[in-house]
């Protein structure tokens, strides 16, 4: 006991040292010198003592120093870094401007960079997606995909072609938290996944974290994707207007105030506005097609989707920012069908500075996802889930060596799993029972240097989850036998009324990483994390449909949890041209969802009886080069992992592989800049085959011929694999030419292969026959059926071609 | 000319966003487990249903029949004293009882199957549904008043119900089973529909329904897809429609269900992944199920008296 006091007065110690002599705070921001935009992650160090901080994800840092004169070096991964010499005699605020790379100006000095964030940093199991190189990248249908850049990193698979859905790890796609702007997107595709949510045009920052998850961040097992989008350009309006095969693309941004009128060309001159705004819009092209013929022309297919932000610094402490999301795909034929669905955020955030070390936002959210689907005069179909949240975010700067993150967010949400209202009288009406939920979370976290080598950081989240009732009360059922689908029988019901208290879960969930520096090129790092996940998305296939549905954590529905273990080894090469990482990991997760074999999982109010949960496993390791400077960059990702799951009621109680297991993944992504004007792409990827239940034997029943199935996903799909090759012709650079542009060509899947979507045992078409000999699917018992196997393929060859013009 | 181009690029263009491709597999082998030994038994509380059909299980690719084991040893007992040793009967393919006898309700029967390798048993309780009985039949042509319904789904309705009434149409594509609006229990029962003694099967579906969840029931067929009427069902004026109701337990209403999943299966892509559905068969080596079922069954001739959708 004593042992253990002492060793936490040493650690208040060290967090707190003894003030020897007088010390003073640098703070600010961080932006880009061209555009205003708060750069992230951007690293603020200082020559003389070794000591550095970075910025948070509002571009803040703070660092305390002993007075002094010291040397700061500023430095950001495409951007040149700057030295600035200060003495510091007092607490000071000091905003510096870098430029990219390309910029000259005299204001900078150019030194050895310094890009080793892959060894020096402390996290690990992140990706740092890079959406320059995404625009550069072979995209399907020319357009540029966020998600498909994810789906390439190493412990990333997804469910094949056409599809937005990806899993970190072996977690399920619903274990993926999606934050736009930190407004959480429930569904992130558009035309059931072809592509997703996303317009990259408008993304300015995307982080993945598979592992080693900061405890800022809560609520799903497996992955956190981070998107920020930009501010806006606060010192000129800047544009683009892009067309592709598939969709059109318009942005524009600028400052608000005479800036917007400015006729400067070299916009470090011009003065930055207080305040700016970005608006984007995406819509799709493929509807109109159907106008083409009168046949067709009350049909319509199309997506679109709108951001919108603006950003105002009130003064050098307080900065707010309102950031919408608008997205919805429609699927119309005639009056006669009707399937939409979409989501829609917004998130109001204000930064203040309560001085030099105290840094805070403040966020309220809001963020909807519904679906209709409706044929008239058969039934309409409606569900939706709605969450508003309230998030406040603290940054302590403590002292060089100690940053304090914490924090809390409380967020209410409600659920309506499905209504479905028949337009008939012998179609009855199911209303599934709406639920709401009281979701609270509190973190505190410390990220601390021992020693310069050494880093740690440390912390816990507190989930604080109650399952309320739904707004006009929620009856839940109490089954006699509540696994026995065969015999479902309602022993009891309690009715809830109006959002009143059903049931809380509480979770503590550890975090913690840590960074051994071996020398100034290597480093070792491990991380664990306790992920909770009280939001279930209830989906029949691997693959989420937008008829998805998403429940809170109930009676029946207990928290899934998980406890992912990480190590790695990170070194770069040559100046850090290339970043290599080798990690391992082992993730167990309780209370993982599943289902009892032929379930039905929509419009079911007995849905809670054919919930499976029990314990799945994931473990593996991720090799990663990254080549980050020359004409040839790229990255070369392999991963050799497991995902298996044991559950009582599935498999007969026998361990089986998740859908998610692949044993052997390797992707490469490469980007070459031919001339000045031309810029090639490549990207490659394999996948061992995604692991399928399928018939394999066939016996006759009823007169019916009956498939023997196959343990759940006992059969492998072949192997996946494709290359897609790219060329980006820019327009000549003239001479005060304010606009430019950028001509893609692009071809998806270049020795048409034909990857397995999924293989189906189906009756064979050529020899099925009705009673009267017409060939079809026949209506008397057939005696004999021959079967046949049918692989489906989602994308065969596809060139496609993109035009963007930016001014 | 142009347009022209411009529809088959329409074409083209929508051919590869809506439709995936489809290859079919000429050399696919599934890696079939080892052979197991079907099993389809049947015991009813009326004379003359009673079979036991066995065989083996096949690669599911495979073009030969499934053919009938004829040499084993099948046996038919009760809890109240029954013993029959079925004999094989090649005609129908099946085991057929040795003495005329019919199920009672309530009693558990046990069916032992001795072939090769397997040896293999089951049991299942007749149900004891109360008044398990079609009550009435009746045929209606039925108007619909909605005319874009008939528009677009070029049916008319069919109705048969437990008390009230059976309706026919003229031209019927859909058939709905009425049952009482107030069952007392649980009642199970899987629906087959002869249309001048021939049977008409859902394709890749078996009918069972739990009429005390669900009291109305419909045979709901959609048009197939390109339009067109519904194929399974089609009666005409002057035919003789049988309603067959066999009322079955919950371990057989579940057995049936899983069926018609693995009917439907898509490999869990899109839906819950099939399985293979519980049986009462002893032998994870055996597969198929022994039904005991009550059997209620009437016919009737179809007229035309019609009446007007409300």
């Amino acid at each position: 006991m004593k042992k253990a006091f002492f060793i936490a007065l040493i650690c208040l110690i060290e967090i707190f040292p003894i003030i020897a002599q007088q010390k003073y705070t640098i703070s600010g921001y961080i932006k880009d010198k061209k555009n205003g935009e708060d750069l992230i992650g951007a690293t603020v160090s200082i020559k003389e003592t070794g000591a550095a901080t970075s910025t948070n994800a509002y571009g803040f840092y703070s660092i305390t120093l002993p007075t002094g004169k010291y040397s700061l070096s500023i430095q950001y991964i495409g951007y040149k870094t700057l030295e600035q010499s200060i003495v510091l005699e007092k607490n000071q605020s000091i905003n510096f401007n870098i430029a990219e790379e390309s910029i000259q100006t005299d204001e900078i000095v150019v030194t050895d960079r310094k890009i080793d964030a892959n060894v020096s940093e402390l996290k690990m199991s992140k990706v740092d997606l890079n959406m320059g190189q995404l625009k550069k990248l072979p995209a399907l249908f020319g357009e540029p995909d966020l998600i498909k850049l994810v789906q390439l990193q190493p412990g990333v698979v997804s469910a094949g072609e056409g599809t937005s859905a990806f899993f970190v790890r072996g977690g399920a796609a619903d274990q993926n938290l999606i934050l736009y702007d930190e407004a959480p997107i429930y569904d992130p595709s558009h035309v059931g996944g072809l592509l997703s949510a996303f317009n990259s045009s408008i993304v300015k920052t995307s982080e993945l974290y598979k592992g080693g998850i900061p405890a800022i961040y809560g609520g799903r097992l497996s992955s956190v994707l981070d998107i920020r989008s930009v501010d806006g350009n606060n010192r000129k309006p800047t544009g683009a207007l892009s067309l592709g095969v598939l969709a059109a693309r318009a942005n524009i941004q600028g400052p608000i105030g005479k800036q917007f009128f400015s006729k400067s060309n070299d916009t470090t001159e011009i003065k930055p506005a207080k305040a700016s705004f970005m608006l984007s819009a995406r819509r799709s092209l493929v509807g109109y097609l159907f106008l083409l013929s009168p046949q067709t022309s009350s049909n319509n297919v199309y997506f679109y989707d709108v951001n919108a932000k603006v950003n105002y610094n009130i003064n050098q402490k307080n900065r707010v920012f309102i950031s919408t999301y608008l997205g919805r795909d429609v699927i119309k034929f005639g009056n006669n069908f009707n399937f939409n669905w979409g989501n829609s955020t917004a998130t109001l955030r204000w930064n203040h500075i309560f001085n030099s070390k105290l840094f805070s936002n403040s966020t309220f959210i809001a963020s909807n996802y519904d679906y209709s689907l409706g044929i008239t005069n058969i039934f309409t179909w409606n569900a939706s889930i709605r969450e508003f949240t309230l998030k406040q975010d603290f940054n302590y700067y403590i002292n060089p060596k100690n940053t304090l993150s914490f924090g809390f967010n409380t967020a209410f949400r409600e659920f309506q799993p499905g209504d479905f209202l028949g337009a008939r009288p012998e179609i009855p009406d199911t209303k599934l029972e709406r639920l709401a939920a009281w979701d609270n979370a509190f973190y505190i976290s410390n990220k601390q240097d021992i020693s310069p080598r050494f880093s740690i950081d440390y912390g816990v989240r507190l989930s604080v989850f109650a399952n309320l009732a739904g707004q006009n009360g929620t009856k839940f059922y109490k089954y006699a036998n509540p696994t026995n689908t065969s015999n479902i029988i309602r022993a009891d019901s309690s009715q809830y009324k109006g959002y009143e208290h059903i049931e809380t879960f509480i979770n503590p969930e550890p975090r913690f990483s840590a960074r051994y520096m071996l020398n100034p090129t290597s480093s070792l790092k491990v991380s664990y994390n306790r992920m909770v996940q009280n939001v279930h998305q209830i989906i029949s296939g691997i693959v989420p449909l937008p008829t998805s549905f998403w429940l809170p954590s109930t009676k029946y529905l207990k928290p899934q949890i998980a406890d992912q273990f990480a190590g790695g080894y990170f070194k770069n090469f040559k100046d850090n041209t290339y970043e290599l990482s080798i990690e391992g990991f082992y993730k167990n997760m309780q209370n993982a969802v599943d289902f009892a074999d032929n379930s039905n999982v929509f419009l079911n109010p007995d849905l809670p009886v054919y919930f499976r949960q029990g314990r799945a496993w994931s473990y593996g390791a991720e090799l990663f080069l990254l080549k980050t400077k020359g004409k040839l960059t790229g990255q070369i990702g392999y991963t050799l992992s497991w995902a298996e799951r044991n559950i009582n009621g599935v498999n007969q109680n026998k361990t089986y592989f998740s859908s998610y297991d692949r044993r052997n993944t390797l992707n490469a992504v490469a980007t070459y800049e031919l001339t000045k004007r031309w810029t090639l792409g490549a990207t490659f990827t394999y996948q061992t085959g995604r692991p399928i239940t399928l018939a394999t034997g066939k016996y006759i029943m009823g007169g019916q011929p009956i498939d023997v199935i196959s343990e759940r996903n006992g059969f492998r799909l072949p192997d996946f694999h494709r290359l897609d090759v790219s060329a980006t012709l820019k327009s000549k650079v003239v001479p005060g030419r304010k606009w430019n542009s950028e001509l893609t060509f692009s071809v998806y899947n270049v020795y048409n292969r034909k990857n397995p979507f999924t293989i189906n045992i189906q009756p064979s078409t050529t020899d099925v026959r009705n009673s009267d000999g017409t060939i079809g699917p026949g209506n008397q018992i057939p005696g004999i059926q021959t079967k046949e196997a049918v692989l489906t393929y989602v994308f065969p060859i596809l060139p496609a071609i993109s035009y963007t013009f930016n001014f | 000319m142009k347009f022209n181009i411009i529809n088959l690029l329409t074409l083209i263009f929508a051919t590869l966003i809506l439709n995936s491709c489809q290859i079919k597999l000429e050399d696919f082998n599934p890696n079939q487990e080892s052979e197991k030994l079907t099993v389809e038994g049947f015991v009813s509380d009326s004379i003359g249903f009673h079979f036991v059909r066995l065989s083996k299980t096949t690669n599911v690719l495979s073009t030969q029949p499934n053919a009938p084991i004829s040499d084993a040893l099948v046996v038919v007992t009760d809890n109240a004293g029954l013993i029959d040793t079925f004999q094989y009967n090649a005609p129908t393919a099946s085991f057929l009882p040795s003495k005329v006898w019919k199920g009672i309700p309530g009693n558990t029967y046990k069916l032992n199957v001795v072939t090769g390798e397997y040896s293999v048993y089951a049991t299942e309780t007749m149900e004891s549904y109360a008044n398990f009985k079609i009550d009435s039949l009746k045929s209606v042509f039925r108007e619909t008043a909605t005319k874009n319904r008939v528009e677009n789904f070029s049916y008319r309705d069919v109705f048969f119900t437990g008390t009230p009434y059976i309706s026919v149409g003229d031209s019927v594509y859909r058939v709905q089973l009425f049952a009482l609006k107030e069952i007392p229990s649980r009642v199970n029962v899987q629906t087959y529909v002869f249309r001048n003694k021939t049977l008409f099967q859902g394709s890749n579906t078996f009918f069972v329904n739990n009429l005390l969840e669900v009291p109305i029931n419909s045979f709901y067929v959609m048009p197939p897809p390109g339009g067109g009427p519904p194929q399974n069902i089609h009666f005409l004026k002057g035919d003789t429609v049988t309603i067959l109701l066999q009322g079955i337990t919950d371990a057989c209403f579940v057995y049936y269900q899983g069926l018609n999943s693995v009917l439907s299966n898509d490999g869990g892509l899109f839906s819950a992944p099939a399985g293979n559905p519980p049986t009462n068969l002893s032998s994870d080596k055996a597969i198929g199920y022994f039904k005991v079922a009550r059997i209620a069954t009437k016919s009737i001739v179809v007229n035309n008296i019609g009446i007007v959708d409300p």
